[in-house]
């Protein structure tokens, strides 16, 4: 039994002019690289009050999935993780860099792999885009936010605040690390394999939507598969209408759905080796099947028409019904399972796979 | 096997910790690991030394040995209890962990937990003696509920209750792993950090006072201001 990734993603751009958040997956059929590499999903927010901030997200994005995508077989994924996390920052630095706004520039990250060869899960983050776990009816936030409410946090188990100074304070969500700094500090990052099971699901966000969201409503809408759970949580951000809403990505990673739970045909012709056709395995292979149980069906039709024919000739009318009937249960194998119509989408709203 | 640990204990929002913690030998090839949530200050202090003060004199790995260490300070304690002139309660929630070598066993009475993780997973955690444990022994509520279920501080056995210690004890002992983690806390310590949250927390986690500190977090954040007591002894084998 293979254990399955399903993916979905959504983004809106809520009360903003811009779209500052950015997300990318890796090529989870791109089988060579899963085997050692995993399937990796990262989600960015670039940073509103500074310039650029939708460049900075998109450049990060687009050099932490390239570097990524460039482990060595034998690199660990959490060292390649990190490397592409300072990848990531060069690009955001560089970029700030020709764009003239050197140290007022950057954006939020927070990248996931999941290695179904191993049933594990890494992350690396920087900032204040989020990683929930979602297991069994429970959810829980892995990442901790790289804000002043966090140093503040810490001192007070330090003993060096008072849980009342820490409400007097301001600036909680301030950010105190972000890709665009010379030096990365407080990146969350996991340095063991957390084991996955099935069933489990990821969901990774930025702001805009867990300030807008409660942890309920995020549960209730991880209930669904990926794409459409990804679409209803933006859309429940857009309905709560909040003025100056930000704008809100999620990118979800639901791990087991089960493969057997697809149709498989059998194996009739030779298997394409090409690992850029394994998404194609199936129907590479249902086509023999399909032709052997088109043509029994035609006959079977056929036949069916023949003994009709005959017996319309004989006027015994009542009996066509259970004749085509008997023709109706042959069943041709199906690739897809059947999916729910999708209802139109706003805009404002931008579909990533 | 080595077993290395890191602790914490903390008043949090309350004006005392009538939480105590206590270990012996640091030596490492057999230990004993103490965790207790008392009624009061002393209670909780009372039972760890009582405990840490009998497996000193009888350390070993073994189901009778610590049968025997519990009902001896379970005596101990009811005698304090009846002699001091004061009305502070001397019951308190307990748990144990004796671990060297090889082996390790465990008991608890009460609602102090003991964890213990193998290879990231939770591989076995106490059930508490508590109505809201009950409750879910029942099917009458999930035991993610538990934490803010309104009876979860309601025990039904504690150390230095007349007739209500009967400690859970493990029957046969724990075979230890290499890199095999324990989590003794008490309820101020796992209300406010999930099992998933104490597996994620492990993996970012260097060392075991990162580990306790990252939950410690956790805690700070999630708890309101007059949050109870909160402690927790980490615990690990090491080849």
């Amino acid at each position: 039994m293979v254990v399955g990734i399903k993916l979905g993603g959504a983004q809106i751009l809520g009360k903003r002019e811009e779209q500052q958040d950015a997300i990318a997956f890796s090529d989870k059929e791109d089988r060579e690289f899963v085997e050692h590499g995993g399937i990796l999903a990262v989600v960015a927010d670039g940073i509103g009050g500074h310039a650029h901030g939708g460049g900075a997200s998109r450049r990060a994005v687009m050099a932490f999935r390239r570097d990524y995508n460039a482990k060595p077989r034998m690199a660990s994924i959490p060292d390649a993780l990190n490397h592409a996390m300072d990848q990531a920052n060069q690009a955001v630095l560089k970029f700030a860099e020709n764009k003239g706004v050197s140290d007022n520039c950057g954006t939020t990250l927070i990248a996931t792999v999941v290695h179904p060869d191993s049933s594990s899960l890494y992350w690396c983050g920087v900032g204040d885009s989020r990683l929930y776990f979602f297991r069994n009816g429970q959810i829980a936030q892995f990442t901790s936010d790289a804000n002043y409410g966090s140093q503040l946090i810490k001192k007070v188990a330090r003993g060096d605040l008072s849980r009342e100074g820490l409400s007097l304070e301001g600036n909680h969500y301030k950010l105190t690390s972000y890709l665009g700094i010379r030096k990365l500090v407080n990146i969350d990052h996991s340095i063991r394999p957390f084991p996955l099971h099935e069933g489990d699901i990821l969901l990774l966000c930025t702001d805009g939507v867990y300030q807008a969201l409660t942890t309920e409503e995020l549960v209730e809408c991880l209930l669904d598969e990926p794409e459409l759970a990804s679409e209803k949580l933006v859309q429940m951000v857009l309905k709560k209408d909040f003025e100056n809403q930000d704008n809100a990505t999620v990118a979800i990673l639901a791990y087991g759905f089960i493969e057997s739970k697809r149709i498989v045909l059998p194996k009739t012709t030779t298997i394409n080796q090409s690992n850029e056709a394994e998404s194609k395995n199936e129907k590479t292979k249902a086509s023999p099947t399909i032709k052997i149980g088109r043509s029994l069906l035609w006959g079977i039709i056929a036949f069916g028409l023949l003994i009709l024919t005959v017996l319309a000739w004989l006027s015994l009318k009542n009996d066509n019904a259970d004749e085509e009937n008997k023709a109706g249960t042959i069943r041709t194998p199906v690739l897809k399972q059947s999916v729910e119509p999708k209802k139109p989408r706003p805009n404002n709203v931008l579909k990533t796979k | 096997m080595k077993m290395i640990s890191a602790f914490l204990s903390k008043p949090g929002g309350r004006e005392i910790n009538q939480d105590a913690i206590g270990f012996l030998p640091a030596k490492a090839s057999l230990g004993c690991w103490v965790v207790a949530d008392g009624r009061s200050e002393l209670a909780a202090k009372q039972a760890v030394q009582e405990i840490l003060d009998n497996f000193e004199a009888n350390p070993a790995i073994s189901q009778p040995v610590l049968v025997r260490v519990m009902e001896w300070v379970q005596k101990h304690i009811l005698v304090l209890q009846a002699t001091q002139k004061s009305n502070v309660p001397l019951s308190s929630a307990v748990a144990i962990i004796c671990a060297g070598g090889l082996s390790a066993l465990w008991a608890h009475v009460g609602n102090v937990r003991i964890y213990v993780f193998r290879n990231g997973e939770i591989i076995s955690q106490t059930k508490d003696h508590s109505v809201s444990q009950a409750l879910v022994d029942a099917g009458k509520l999930s035991p993610a509920e538990i934490r803010t279920h309104e009876e979860r501080r309601l025990l039904l056995r504690s150390l230095g209750t007349p007739g209500g210690m009967r400690p859970s004890i493990l029957e046969n002992r724990f075979k230890l792993m290499p890199d095999d983690l324990f989590l003794i806390c008490t309820d101020g310590f796992w209300e406010y950090v999930t099992e998933l949250e104490m597996q994620a927390d492990w993996c970012k986690s260097v060392d075991l006072q990162e580990w306790l500190q990252r939950m410690e977090m956790r805690i700070l954040l999630a708890a309101p201001p007059d949050h109870d007591n909160y402690s927790a002894i980490a615990l690990m084998a090491e080849p």
